[in-house]
């Protein structure tokens, strides 16, 4: 096994950890079972010496998905389903290095138990890699700066309550999830699977908070 | 369950022996002992019906080599793409049969049921009292006399199978397992005609076909004749007791059946000239009628060592010459 890519040592660079996360926040909103994500992660750890591991990996999931006859439960295709759309998302442009892609995979599912049973409140998800809107830690330094003093204004002055109703504009949609932007600075993404289709990019909706985080920022909001 | 008939369970229990196993002081491996046998066996295990030794690994088909089948449960297999049954998974299930046939205590129990395993029946914890399967074989603690290496198929590939849908078990709900609140013995699979194959409807899984031919060798050192000849009896070496090993998943639907043949014996008459050169000299080698006589004479010094009333019913579940058909309905 020596010259395996697996015993390279990768650090995760900024970019890599925000995949990490947002796959585990992803995963963890969808209800998934992180056994399942450990499981096709050590499918890639035993394909990882293969110069086509990516493709491999991509072909076993969706096989995953479609042989019924190893899920266990009726909620098994469900999981391997969230599973194969969160992995084409975050990671089809790390393809072609499966020891980064064994890194955030790795910490992807430590971080869903840490999301989920340590209580963390799930905030906004940065968006895949190559779709419309970066991820914060993709923009410039000082950019990333103003964004986060506009965002703390926003909120310092704005006193946000459960029911209270907002106009939103839908910033992105990545299959059933919408990302949208609420007084210009505030974006939250969550899934919609029953109106995600019928919403398009830039459309002005309107919005109520259905949950607060402590430090009094939206968590959650429900389309009206 | 619904309607369906429920067919006779395909297993039986061997009762535990009603006197208190012996715990003795074990030879221990501090030295060589002159009067004790060291050695060699050398197997053949050759597949009755096809066996399967999950890994917990999922893999495409087209990774193992299996064709027709996207997805499967896989076995382990070596670099090269050859067949492999542990030698853990192969010392579990000697060692479960050399203990039926012993007056031996359990390996390992679960907590769950510790209350109603028989006291002399939990597994020996002091080092200088051991039963006499613990002895040869190991207890907590204490490193057993024999060392088992991985059985490597003789040439590369393997087959695929779909694995019928078995049920857990249900000791709570099933009588036989208990006589008056204690464990009623140790439960054997029978050895069975065929692997029963669920077509669409099972897990699909990478299988050891039947004929496939393992090989792979077992060290021992500091045994008695009849622990030797009790170690030989299990490996199917008897013939009057004749048995086929029953290993790996899938046992109730008759998968896991292998038939086992020693090749030889290496058994060094001088140790100290068998540590000092890298091959054995021709005549520590035991094959042919030699081998046959060396088995026949260790075989004979079980008596009154082997419990012959426990050896005849664990000969007859998983006999070669009178196998059972697998049962086609639920159970």
């Amino acid at each position: 096994m020596a010259n395996t890519p697996l015993l390279e040592s990768v650090d995760l660079s900024p970019q890599s950890w925000d995949l990490a996360h947002s796959i585990a926040m992803t995963l963890v909103k969808a209800n998934t079972d992180v056994n399942e994500l450990s499981k096709v992660t050590a499918y890639l750890r035993s394909v990882a010496h293969h110069p086509d591991a990516g493709s491999r990996f991509f072909k076993f999931m969706s096989e995953l998905v479609r042989e019924r006859r190893l899920h266990r439960t009726k909620q098994t295709e469900g999981y391997y389903r969230s599973i194969e759309e969160i992995c084409k998302d975050y990671l089809e442009s790390l393809k072609d290095n499966p020891a980064q892609m064994l890194q955030i995979l790795g910490w992807a599912a430590r971080l869903m138990r840490y999301y989920k049973d340590g209580g963390m409140p799930l905030g906004e998800i940065p968006p895949p890699p190559g779709s419309q809107l970066n991820s914060d830690s993709e923009r410039p330094v000082e950019e990333q700066a103003q964004r986060l003093a506009e965002i703390a204004e926003v909120r310092d002055n704005t006193q946000f309550r459960v029911g209270q109703k907002l106009d939103a504009t839908v910033a992105n949609i990545n299959g059933n999830r919408v990302t949208y932007e609420i007084l210009g600075t505030i974006r939250l993404t969550q899934k919609e699977p029953k109106r995600a289709g019928s919403l398009s990019v830039g459309q002005v909706v309107q919005v109520a908070i259905t949950d607060l985080k402590d430090d009094g920022g939206i968590r959650r909001i429900s389309l009206l | 369950m619904g309607s369906q008939s429920v067919s006779s369970k395909p297993y039986e229990l061997i009762p535990f022996p009603k006197e208190s196993p012996k715990l003795e002081r074990p030879a221990g491996h501090a030295k060589f002992h002159a009067d004790r046998l060291h050695g060699t066996l050398f197997l053949t295990l050759t597949v009755q019906t096809a066996v399967h030794v999950s890994t917990g690994f999922l893999a495409l088909g087209s990774d193992v080599g299996v064709r027709g089948i996207p997805l499967l449960k896989t076995m382990t297999t070596t670099p090269d793409q050859k067949l492999k049954i542990q030698g853990s998974s192969l010392k579990g299930a000697i060692r479960a049969m050399y203990e039926a046939i012993t007056n031996s205590t359990l390996a390992v129990i679960t907590n769950k049921y510790r209350s109603q395993i028989p006291p002399d029946r939990h597994p020996c914890r002091k080092k200088e009292q051991l039963c006499p399967a613990s002895r040869v074989f190991g207890a907590l603690d204490w490193q057993g006399l024999v060392e088992f290496s991985d059985a490597i198929a003789v040439s590369a590939g393997s087959s695929g199978g779909s694995l019928p849908a078995l049920y857990r078990p249900r000791p709570d709900q099933r009588r036989a397992y208990f006589q008056n609140g204690k464990a009623a013995g140790r439960k054997f699979y029978y050895a069975q005609t065929e692997a029963l194959d669920a077509g669409n409807g099972g897990t699909p899984t990478q299988q050891a076909a039947k004929k496939t031919v393992f090989k792979t060798q077992i060290h021992f050192k500091n045994l008695t004749s009849a622990e030797l000849g009790t170690l030989l009896t299990v490996l199917g070496q008897d013939p009057n007791h004749p048995m086929l090993l029953k290993l790996g998943g899938g046992k109730p639907v008759g998968l896991g059946s292998i038939q086992i043949t020693i090749d030889k014996i290496e058994r060094p008459a001088n140790l100290k000239d068998r540590y000092s050169s890298y091959v054995a000299p021709a005549s520590d080698i035991l094959e042919g009628e030699t081998l046959k006589a060396f088995i026949q004479k260790q075989i004979k010094a079980t008596q009154g060592y082997i419990l012959p009333g426990q050896l005849k019913q664990l000969s007859s579940i998983l006999n070669p010459t009178a196998l059972r058909k697998p049962p086609s309905g639920v159970y």
